[in-house]
């Protein structure tokens, strides 16, 4: 599935769009008929396939948004499914435990929530820095390991952003009675998020190497 | 994205097994659902890992490098407004819930039924958006900015799509959907009442996740973060809890988020589809580490096109 993946160094070589268009624009004066394939391509360029449509060429404005249409419907889908599976992992995990008793159920049903209202929010909301800086570096930056250095990076930051959160969780009894739960809810869910601080970043370090790898087209 | 879902397929069904076993095998109870979910998003971090390292994906890595402590502010800064960005919208629903379980215990029930819904619905836009944000990331990268701006504008028009067809699906399922959850017709009845107004809004939520996406990709993650703030706080959240205590009940919560999900999808789309795009590419250009930018016209920062 992953035939389609640039290399690096030929992904380079068509990379400065003002360049390749002045050149196609020289070079390329054949008029064009109805065999003309729409998709002229350079005898070096790797088979690149829909996911990596980075080039114009010389396709018409309508071909063009169809073309970028399919890119991000074949992009996403995956995406979606992916973070489907990720809710999916802890709705499991309430189902089963639900199965103690309606207050175990309560309970691990509120911390997943408070879970996904704290850390869950800064894997998912603090990635997108890496979407931003990762997925332009890919085909912007001469030196491939940027993204591995953004990727450290996110390591790092996101790491010194889930220290509070751990803290916030581990004494958050106080805050969840001062809310208004109910007193086995305020004290089994300060429990159960106690013992998901290991967890959480494992969370959230996943999330960044997922992110990593889409910024590769991936 | 694949690589992530394929390991979320393997590790779905392990975190399944290891909370049964934790939590009554091991006879641990409630801590063991914690401990065996922890486990499991471990478990995918290294799988994801060893894919990069295995199979694809590794040679962007380079090893530990000291140059991961330089330029850290960019990253902290966007990462800072990333969690805002999203978590404006999500604490906006946390905050309807909570409303909502002052009205009582019928409202409460089928705004349970409703939250679950869209939160499974919600994954479509927010799974866009990203998709969005990476291609548009691409785009700037390779100096692409018309391609940026037409995968920006095809996003929003793909998103409305899936919402249009979410939309569809919702109300043709509306008056007998909430069975799967409850038997008490008062909640199937209210669920029904309300559905239409959550059904209204996909086509807007869908816009909103795409532009958003756009946003992010384009580094402008205080943008989304502020449209978020004026229309969620200063307007959508309050109006929709004056008409929720006001007589309109849980459908004014809804009617309020409705409202919100449509300034922040139209106004987001305006702004992503007047962005100067040419600008954006130097910005992304701007963000990346001294030395390492592909063109040497771009390593001054300083250059004389200060076009905005």
């Amino acid at each position: 599935m992953d035939s389609r993946q640039v290399d690096m160094s030929s992904a380079k070589s068509w990379l400065p769009g003002f360049l390749q268009k002045s050149k196609s624009s020289s070079g390329s004066n054949t008029p064009s008929n109805e065999r003309t394939t729409l998709l002229p391509k350079p005898d070096d360029e790797p088979e690149t396939g829909e996911t990596y449509e980075l080039e114009d060429g010389d396709k018409t404005r309508t071909q063009l948004v169809l073309i970028e249409f399919w890119v991000l419907l074949r992009g996403s889908i995956p995406v979606i499914l992916a973070y489907t599976l990720q809710n999916s992992l802890q709705t499991i995990s309430v189902l089963i435990v639900g199965r103690l008793s309606p207050e175990a159920l309560a309970t691990a049903a509120f911390s997943y929530m408070f879970a996904m209202a704290t850390a869950w929010l800064i894997a998912l909301g603090g990635t997108t820095a890496i979407d931003t800086l990762a997925s332009a570096s890919f085909t912007g930056s001469k030196n491939p390991h940027d993204l591995g250095i953004i990727l450290q990076r996110s390591f790092i930051i996101l790491a010194l952003f889930y220290i509070p959160v751990a803290a916030l969780w581990i004494c958050s009894e106080p805050v969840f009675k001062a809310l208004g739960q109910e007193d086995y809810i305020a004290r089994d869910s300060a429990k159960f998020l106690s013992v998901l601080v290991p967890g959480g970043i494992g969370y959230i370090y996943f999330e960044a190497v997922k992110k990593y790898l889409q910024a590769q087209g991936m | 994205m694949r690589p992530g879902t394929y390991v979320l397929l393997i590790t779905s069904p392990l975190s399944a097994g290891l909370n049964y076993l934790f939590v009554y095998t091991f006879e641990i109870g409630l801590l063991g659902a914690p401990i065996a979910t922890g486990i499991a998003y471990w478990v995918s971090f290294l799988l994801l890992l060893a894919y990069a390292r295995f199979v694809d994906g590794w040679k962007c890595w380079g090893g530990w490098s000291r140059k991961c402590l330089h330029n850290m502010g960019t990253f902290a800064r966007l990462a800072v407004l990333g969690v805002i960005h999203v978590g404006t919208e999500w604490w906006a629903f946390e905050i309807v819930a909570l409303a909502a379980g002052k009205l009582g215990t019928i409202p409460l029930a089928a705004q349970s039924v409703i939250m679950t819904t869209d939160q499974v619905m919600n994954t479509i836009p927010f799974g866009v958006g990203v998709a969005t944000s990476a291609r548009v990331g691409n785009l700037l990268g390779a100096r692409n900015a018309k391609g940026a701006a037409r995968a920006s504008n095809t996003a929003a028009w793909l998103s409305m799509i899936l919402g249009a067809l979410v939309l569809a699906v919702l109300m043709g399922v509306k008056d007998f959907y909430a069975k799967i959850f409850n038997d008490d017709i008062r909640v199937i009845e209210l669920t029904a009442e309300v559905m239409p107004y959550v059904a209204l809004f996909q086509i807007a939520d869908g816009l909103n996740g795409s532009c958003g996406g756009a946003l992010r990709g384009m580094g402008r993650q205080h943008i989304g973060a502020a449209v978020n703030i004026v229309s969620y706080y200063c307007g959508a959240l309050p109006l929709g809890i004056y008409l929720a205590f006001h007589g309109w009940g849980l459908a004014g919560l809804w009617v309020g988020q409705c409202i919100a999900l449509y300034i922040v999808g139209f106004m987001e789309w305006a702004i992503v589809a007047w962005s100067n795009w040419e600008y954006q590419v130097k910005k992304a250009f701007d963000r990346m580490d001294r030395d390492d930018r592909a063109e040497i016209g771009a390593t001054e920062p300083t250059e004389g096109d200060e076009t905005q």
